[in-house]
């Protein structure tokens, strides 16, 4: 929960320091078998408006595999977490 | 996607004057979206996966706060209602560089699966009425924390 709100995410900042072996599940969705990634950088850019260089920050992913949906059914998609 | 006044690191919540995201529909599927097969590359075998969209659409809640509770901020801490804007955002995701590998269980979490930790680089860019953003050029010292795999959950665990 964050702000009252389910969160349905484990950030990967929650496994720094941690042995890899012991990482969060990397993915959005579950019933999934197949890839997955996840990356998080800080990092700068320019912004309209603003003189010198602003703070980003990415927490992002992607799922690219066989997942059961809500249907009950076996799809075959590709996601990205944003 | 978040983006903070101050130099690189800040990113607490009183400094972030921008939240990309695809929004939570009611089936609380969290800030996913569908793409493209070819949007997204694996090579496991060399440690290797990228992703590049361009121009996806998203809204801009301004602050994690509001990205989470629909525009209605927060009282603790305090953060004012503002109310999303849509904008696009577009990026290049790029993983490689393998630094360990491992297989992970995780029964409370119902998946398991090989995991490679990577490098990676990012370069994005956002676009809204009245403002844009253009991100530094891919950076490999930037990087946070990257993994890249392939797993088994839930219906499909053990």
């Amino acid at each position: 929960m964050a702000f009252g709100v389910p969160v349905h995410h484990y950030p990967l900042a929650l496994s720094v320091g941690k042995p890899f072996n012991e990482i969060n599940d990397p993915s959005e969705i579950t019933d999934f078998n197949g890839f997955v990634g996840g990356v998080h950088i800080l990092g700068e850019g320019n912004g309209t408006g603003f003189a010198t260089p602003l703070a980003f920050q990415t927490d992002m992913g992607f799922m690219q595999g066989e997942f059961i949906g809500e249907d009950g059914e076996h799809h075959n998609r590709t996601f990205v977490f944003i | 996607m978040d983006i903070y006044t101050g130099p690189v690191g800040s990113n607490s919540l009183l400094q972030q004057i921008h939240d990309y995201s695809p929004g939570i529909p009611p089936s609380g599927l969290f800030w996913v979206v569908s793409a493209p097969h070819d949007a997204v590359q694996v090579h496991l075998g060399s440690g290797t996966a990228s992703v590049q969209m361009t121009d996806v659409p998203v809204i801009d809640a301004h602050d994690i706060a509001n990205a989470l509770t629909g525009g209605l901020g927060s009282t603790i801490p305090p953060i004012p209602p503002i109310a999303p804007v849509p904008a696009t955002v577009s990026f290049d995701i790029q993983w490689s560089n393998v630094l360990e590998q491992a297989k992970v269980t995780n029964d409370m979490q119902a998946f398991t699966g090989q995991f490679w930790k990577t490098g990676a680089t990012i370069k994005w860019s956002s676009n809204q009425e009245g403002f844009s953003f253009d991100s530094e050029a891919p950076n490999p010292t930037r990087n946070i924390y990257s993994v890249i795999g392939h797993e088994h959950s839930g219906a499909f665990f053990h």
